[in-house]
């Protein structure tokens, strides 16, 4: 089984790099150099604090970039191009071949976080700021927020065009960012139960952020680790085991 | 002909571009001088940073620099500088420098020292491990308020916070001595000027101590 997904994966992976997706890392640059170059001026006694917040956050928003535009579309290019009909011919459930693609596409961002971290890293010490260890966790905050999202973006491509895909998907990115605030805003005046029941629907992303906390070097608890982490992995399973039973749903004929 | 036509809607266009520039210059110069705009209301800024808050934080810091900048060229009142220093820690609760600096132009150039004191001491509630809020706070009470009483009990809080500790000690002890507190000021350098390991603050505080020393003998008292 592993063996069959990983084969799935790897060549998701190969084709989205022949997407040039890591022209991704480029816009990375030019925020990184422009955020360094034109705002710091603007922010007097706090320049680092202005490169690593941009720096960080857009190393979040290029991943959320990369599921929207790639993501979405992973299985209708398939469906396409007819070689799904040739796929699914092959001893491959469809289980697999979701968590082959979903894979892939966190192989491509991992690739890409990668690259933008040592950048990231490489921008502070050229400009004299100086990389910390702690930056690490917002990044890994990031990549667990960018799992789920891919998760989503793979559910969405089973079953809609690649466009309203990638609608939904920024929907519930969007959402799930809102989510805690709205439901703490919900509560205080007086709560509803529809808007709590919209909202507990909705990913939990910002238990995945901890960027102020890696800035400011508050610490993260090791319990909200953990919890993000078992979290994302239950969001993970879940989209793909109800992206594969939609999957199976569907006639390609 | 053809080929050459898209080469003339491209030159017409570069033209166009330029004179629309300098119509818009001309424009720009004739309107009264643009105040920045105002920021949008804090709760709506909350929704909109969308986990980015951080990153929101700093450009509503940049915005509130630059309204600040426009303030001393004459552009504006000064009113709506708590507004956006309001928004900048709501968004980044440990943004400490914009506490500092918002506080001082608050004291400062916006004449109110008690709503810049309310600003660090919002900012002490949220941070509370830090020293360098209380200690703008008994250095603004002290500079401005002239009010050395409060600005000592701010600076023995400051001085609690390692990173402070020598900076804090420093005014702690130059303001006991104007209060008449030699034996306090006397203790406080003594102190400084045994652990500090930086040169000259070690001269300054070996020569008070003397000078502290000479001062209690003269009006009876014993240096401890």
């Amino acid at each position: 089984m592993l063996e069959r997904v990983g084969t799935v994966a790897r060549w998701t992976l190969i084709e989205l790099l022949r997407e040039r997706v890591l022209y991704v890392v480029l816009l990375f640059t030019a925020v990184l150099v422009g955020s360094s170059t034109v705002l710091t001026p603007l922010a007097p006694g706090a320049q680092k604090k202005v490169v690593v917040d941009l720096g960080l956050a857009a190393i979040d928003t290029l991943g959320i970039l990369v599921i929207l535009l790639s993501g979405t579309s992973l299985v209708r290019r398939e469906m396409d191009r007819r070689s799904l009909d040739v796929l699914l011919t092959k001893p491959l459930t469809r289980l697999e071949y979701l968590a082959g693609k979903w894979l892939g596409l966190v192989g491509t961002l991992g690739v890409l976080t990668v690259a933008m971290t040592a950048i990231l890293a490489l921008g502070l010490e050229v400009c004299g700021f100086g990389w910390h260890a702690r930056y690490f966790t917002a990044i890994l905050g990031s990549a667990l927020s960018m799992l789920v999202m891919a998760s989503i973006a793979v559910l969405f491509s089973t079953f809609t065009s690649p466009t309203l895909g990638s609608i939904f998907t920024l929907a519930l990115f969007v959402g799930g960012n809102l989510s805690t605030g709205m439901l703490r805003a919900v509560q205080a005046a007086g709560g509803n139960r529809l808007l709590e029941w919209i909202s507990l629907g909705l990913p939990s992303l910002g238990l995945f952020n901890l960027r102020g906390a890696a800035v400011h070097g508050t610490g993260v608890p090791r319990d909200q680790f953990v919890v993000a982490g078992c979290y994302a992995a239950l969001y993970v399973m879940t989209a793909l085991v109800l992206a594969a039973h939609i999957f199976r749903r569907r006639d390609f004929r | 002909m053809k080929a050459a036509l898209p080469y003339l809607f491209l030159a017409l266009l570069v033209i166009a571009t330029v004179l629309a520039g300098r119509t818009g210059q001309d424009f720009l110069r004739r309107q009264p001088r643009p105040v920045v705009a105002a920021l949008p209301a804090i709760p709506f800024l909350e929704v909109v940073s969308l986990g980015y808050r951080e990153a929101a934080a700093d450009l509503a810091w940049m915005q509130a620099v630059q309204y600040y900048g426009q303030h001393r060229q004459g552009g504006n009142d000064l009113s709506e500088f708590g507004h956006y220093l309001q928004a900048v820690n709501t968004l980044d609760p440990h943004y400490e420098h914009a506490y500092v600096l918002g506080s001082v132009v608050l004291a400062t150039d916006g004449n109110n020292l008690p709503a810049a004191l309310e600003v660090l001491r919002r900012g002490a509630q949220q941070n509370p491990d830090s020293g360098a809020l209380p200690f703008e706070m008994g250095f603004l009470s002290y500079v401005v308020g002239d009010d050395s009483d409060a600005a000592l009990r701010y600076f023995r809080l400051a001085s609690q916070d390692p990173r402070q500790q020598e900076r804090a000690q420093r005014f702690q002890a130059f303001l006991s001595r104007k209060l008449g507190r030699l034996e306090t000021a006397y203790l406080l350098w003594k102190d400084l000027s045994e652990h500090t390991d930086n040169a000259s603050l070690r001269i300054v505080a070996q020569e008070s101590v003397r000078r502290l020393e000479a001062e209690m003998r003269q009006r009876g008292q014993v240096p401890p």
